[in-house]
């Protein structure tokens, strides 16, 4: 009887105590929402929310949104984010619950600490080869002729080369200026510099933040080989009317951001153009027969937010840009004029369409429909009037040359939070392309003749390019985090049909002293190519895709890293990689974009290029004084079987040593000053070692012809290193109702000659010589901005 | 188009020289002198070997490069055939042989300290043109905008079992006068080569030939070139001549890509171009063709 009793107390007590377990582990609910600024609305992505006594912690997506899973109790919740003021919330969690944490800018000057619970963020992430940098800190940088650009600050990374002297394409761990991937929410941006590279497209003013991804690419980002930028624009102010402008030496922007229907509803527009044509309009018309030439470049970004429900966003963006060259001439005698018309211009278009919906706490999604498109174009046109013997005949010629690519996208992506420890993306797009790989048409309209009106040159070629793509964040111990994914994409073109597969791995590991130990495998796949034909940022730069004869690149990269956040300020990385490129395309020997009638597939040579280095980080975001240090020492080389006699030949862009440095430090609420320090080993490039007679022949005889250059190995020589130093201050007055910033900044201070090409000359006394030409001695600049 | 090419590059040269130009020490490997002969020859002629030697980039020595007093040797089919005679400043002549289509021709050059230079080729069989046509002016519709061009057709049989390549040379002949008034026995015929390109983009444009081309595309099969030319080059009723040559492998890599390299000079932003060279531890080429030759009018 006894035992029965017992025997009865103990299975009801297993079965409590079962049940117990079961109920608890069931007792868990979701937190979710959205994380903003304030005083406008704007999304913090990337904002963190953590519960330290049980150490679960998640991050804001994209749009802000999170969403973390906890047990039901007390819980202690901290949310933070760079520049913010943190929040503290204490909660007792009993069923689902949605949260809008609202943060506000922090006063730098007396910052609150909050030791013991803070995030150590770059050791916690499992993703590596990854540099965000707040646009804060990118305004703060000084720049050329003052105008403050996202790429270049990107230039200013280890991993991360500049091709040559103002230029703002940019080489990422040995790969070239093509292998970049770089979204304007979520819409690829082709080509995205202004005036041969000096200058990007992106305007600073208009942007919410900008993050740079190196290796260790999530599954969720494919096309591309060597990186990733994302560039999310701000969303506007959707609670009052702002507006900042600024107006330098080069050009002059104008922002305006504000609520369409307060808290629902926001709009952003920014714009900017430079103005030197019309400034230097008279003295060129006065040289040029009373005929008009210039420059010019402009961009508008436009944005509109608008919040439908708690659970549906809707956001439409805009951007678009253009340069221009324009040289008008006249030339004219009695009886005879003549006017020609010479343009040469490119430019980018980006639409975008996205709408968010949650399905629940825990599931959110993204559908977006985007619209790009590039075009580079040259307009010729000849207009002659000429009378003779008292009939006067007119002659019209024009010459339109274009090329370009449009996209037309359409993506649904979820991020899905299923338990605390797991963070699942998932998703599927296509894009579909249409290239024009160089089209000429011809207009011809004569008095005295028919009228010819062809379009010669290449059709338009059109492709899918369609991914999937799935991926796991998860957490699998107090010190192991993983995020593991695959990437598979197709590209069908014509009749032919490329897929790969791509899995992804990213591995982080929690050392003894909070050091952590990341790892990272990647490959990369990437249908589209660009034929670049020379190295300065010249917009005949033209992509075509892959076809029948030509095939997709491929990559494979693993990196290795350590990263620790030292003092809590400091963040330190060091990480090893190494990067294996096939299919690389490149143009064979003096091919050039010039010969239309040519097809491009028979203009360059696939061959392979590897590079492996080292690169070491230090970044400081918060307090008076910011910024980061970076070196790398890498190696970078390319192999192709018809350059350089199938010999292996270093990339141009193969820079031994890198090393920046960019410091901002507020002196006080009205003055800030900034300084970069960049260096670099020269790039390497060809030149004739030695010359002799060349022989032309024809019937009757012999005619030496021309002086041959006789070259060595390919890219055997280099260029004298590179070093400049920037410096910048900002004189800030606060007023009523806005408030105006002097900016002046100084261009390569101590005026460096930085080779930017070199050629073989005479000198004074005619020996022969090698020349370098440099471009830019020291330039200063002001700027005056306001904000409102 | 490249004239609107060449003056964004003139512009963005203008902005780029009137900035700074230093003289910068280079160090360039110590150039060791190569021997250059160059030579076309076929079988119409004496072999004719012009012979100099390379120059260093930063050689600042003026003197001519020309190589006198070598010994310049021509083999047939390993035998050796006759010692080149040197016939003026740098130029060597044979005297006792023509060259034959089939056969291989070596070349061996020994001059000074100059390392020895060697180069083996053949002149390929000759291809006849089948047949040809003229019209003295048709409408071309051209990537030059159009217009009337005298138009010349020549029609080959591409031998499938080779790779055969291509140059075709028109030439007209002009009556020059030697007195005024000219009186009988007064004119010398003169030929003179004349522009004459073609559409086809399977061609390749030389400063050699205009129209050259391989046989990838027409391996095997008839195939014939349109050349045109404007009808200002030639005088009303003059004699027209079209040479077709089948020339080399080396020959056709040589024309096209000096041209290729003649094209790029100038601008300091292209990838430098390789000059193709058959000559053995030296520079030059030494390269056979033969020749068809149709008399047009």
């Amino acid at each position: 009887m006894q035992n029965k009793l017992i025997s009865k107390v103990y299975y009801l007590s297993c079965c409590f105590i079962f049940s117990l377990c079961i109920v608890s582990k069931a007792q868990k609910f979701t937190i979710s929402g959205y994380i903003e600024d304030k005083a406008t609305g704007e999304k913090l992505i990337g904002a963190s929310i953590y519960e330290p006594r049980l150490k679960i912690g998640a991050a804001a997506n994209s749009y802000g949104f999170y969403s973390i899973t906890l047990p039901a109790d007390t819980l202690q919740i901290i949310i933070r984010y760079i520049g913010y003021a943190p929040q503290v919330m204490k909660i007792k969690l009993s069923k689902n619950e949605s949260f809008n944490f609202k943060l506000s800018p922090s006063n730098e000057l007396k910052t609150v600490e909050i030791v013991e619970t803070r995030v150590k963020k770059i050791e916690e992430r499992s993703q590596m080869s990854t540099i965000e940098i707040p646009i804060a800190q990118i305004k703060s940088i000084p720049a050329l002729f003052g105008e403050v650009d996202v790429l270049k600050a990107l230039q200013l990374l280890p991993g991360v080369q500049s091709g040559g002297e103002g230029s703002s394409g940019f080489y990422v761990r040995g790969g070239g200026p093509d292998q970049n991937l770089i979204l304007l929410d979520e819409a690829p941006v082709y080509n995205a510099s202004h005036l041969f590279g000096f200058f990007s497209v992106f305007n600073a003013d208009a942007i919410n933040n900008v993050e740079l991804i190196k290796g260790g690419f999530p599954a969720r980002y494919g096309g591309r080989l060597s990186s990733v930028v994302e560039i999310n624009m701000k969303e506007g102010n959707n609670k009052e009317l702002h507006g900042e402008g600024s107006v330098g030496i080069i050009s002059s922007k104008l922002t305006l951001e504000g609520p369409i229907i307060k808290d629902k509803t926001s709009f952003i527009v920014s714009g900017r153009r430079t103005y030197i044509d019309i400034l230097a309009r008279p003295i060129i018309k006065a040289k040029n027969n009373g005929a008009p030439a210039g420059y010019y470049f402009y961009d508008l970004n436009a944005k509109i937010n608008h919040k439908i429900s708690d659970k549906d966003h809707l956001y439409l963006s805009f951007y678009t840009g253009d340069d221009r060259f324009y040289v008008v001439a006249k030339d004219g005698f009695q009886n005879y004029e003549q006017e020609s018309n010479y343009q040469l211009g490119w430019g980018n278009m980006t639409g975008c369409l996205r709408w968010n919906h949650l399905f629940g706490p825990k599931l959110f999604a993204n559908t977006t429909a985007t619209y790009s498109k590039f075009k580079f174009y040259t307009k010729i046109s000849e207009k002659t009037t000429q009378t003779n013997n008292g009939v006067t005949t007119k002659d019209e010629f024009s010459l339109n040359y274009f090329s370009g690519i449009n996209d037309w996208t359409g993506k649904v992506d979820f991020d899905y939070y299923p338990v605390s420890n797991h963070k699942i993306k998932f998703g599927i797009n296509n894009i579909y392309h249409t290239f024009n790989t160089g089209a000429t048409q011809y207009k011809i309209n004569q008095t005295s003749l028919t009228n010819v009106d062809t379009t010669l040159g290449s059709h338009p070629i059109y492709a899918h390019e369609s991914t999937i793509y799935i991926e796991d964040d998860m957490k699998l111990s107090e010190k192991f985090k993983a995020n593991l994914g695959v990437h598979g994409s197709g590209f069908l073109v014509k009749n032919t049909f490329y897929k790969s597969v791509q899995p992804r791995a990213s591995l982080r590991y929690l050392l003894p002293k909070d050091v952590a130990l990341k790892l990272s495998y990647a490959t990369m796949a990437q249908f589209i190519h660009l034929l670049s034909n020379s190295s300065i940022g010249l917009p005949t730069d033209l992509w075509v895709p892959s076809t029948d004869t030509v095939k997709p690149e491929f990559s494979q990269q693993i990196a290795i890293g350590l990263a620790k956040t030292i003092k809590s300020d400091y963040e330190f990385s060091v990480e090893g990689y190494y990067k294996k490129m096939n299919n690389i395309i490149d143009y064979i020997d003096g091919a050039n974009f010039l010969e239309s009638n040519k097809d491009w597939q028979k203009k360059v040579e696939s061959g392979k290029g590897w590079s492996y280095g080292t690169e070491l980080f230090i970044q400081k975001k918060k307090g008076k004084t910011t910024g980061w240090v970076g070196y790398t020492l890498s190696w970078t080389n390319r192999q192709f079987e018809n350059i350089n006699f199938g010999k292996p030949f270093p990339y141009k862009y193969d820079r031994r040593h890198d090393f920046e440095v960019v410091i901002s430090h507020k002196f006080s609420e009205n003055i800030d000053f900034a300084c970069t320090w960049v260096y670099g080993t020269g790039n390497a490039l060809s030149l004739p070692i030695a010359s002799y007679n060349g022989l032309g022949y024809y019937k009757g005889g012999y005619q030496n012809q021309s002086t041959v250059d006789y070259y060595g190995d390919k890219n055997s020589f280099r260029m004298a290193s590179y070093h400049r130093l920037d410096i910048g201050v900002n004189f800030k007055k606060k007023k009523r109702y806005w408030e105006r910033v002097w900016n002046i900044s100084v261009y390569n201070v101590y005026s460096r000659k930085n080779p930017y090409f070199i050629y073989f000359g005479y000198d004074d006394f005619g020996n022969k010589v090698a020349k370098q030409v440099s471009l830019f001695p020291i330039i200063p600049s002001i700027s005056y901005s306001f904000k409102f | 188009m490249k004239k609107t090419f060449n003056i964004i590059i003139a512009l963005l040269l203008v902005l780029v020289i009137q900035s700074c130009e230093t003289v910068v020490d280079l160090k360039i490997p110590e150039h060791k002198q190569l021997l250059v002969p160059n030579c076309f020859f076929n079988t119409d002629s004496f072999m004719v070997v012009q012979l100099s030697t390379s120059k260093g980039s930063l050689d600042n020595n003026q003197k001519s490069n020309t190589v006198n007093a070598a010994t310049v040797q021509v083999f047939e089919n390993e035998q050796i055939k006759e010692i080149l005679q040197q016939i003026g400043d740098g130029i060597y002549k044979a005297n006792t042989f023509k060259p034959k289509a089939g056969k291989t021709y070596h070349l061996k050059i020994n001059a000074g300290n100059y390392d020895e230079v060697d180069a083996a080729n053949t002149i390929p069989i000759p291809i006849p043109i089948n047949n040809f046509s003229f019209k003295d002016s048709a409408f071309i519709e051209s990537g030059e905008g159009g217009g009337y061009m005298a138009q010349l057709t020549l029609n080959i049989s591409d031998p499938a079992n080779e790779q055969n390549y291509y140059a075709i040379q028109v030439f007209t002949y002009d009556t020059m006068f030697l007195n005024f008034p000219p009186g009988l026995g007064d004119t010398l015929i003169i030929a003179r080569k004349i522009y004459a390109y073609s559409e086809d983009p399977n061609t390749t444009y030389s400063s050699y030939a205009e129209v050259m081309m391989n046989d990838e595309i027409i391996n095997g099969q008839n195939y014939s070139f349109k050349i045109n030319f404007s009808s200002y080059e030639i005088m009303p009723n003059s004699k027209i001549t079209a040479v077709l040559q089948s020339v080399s492998k080396e020959f056709f890599l040589y024309a096209t890509t000096l041209t290729n390299q003649q094209n790029n000079q100038g601008n300091p932003f292209s990838e430098p171009v390789r000059v193709y060279s058959n000559i053995n531890k030296g520079l030059g080429i030494f390269a056979g063709f033969s020749e068809s030759t149709v008399i047009v009018r």
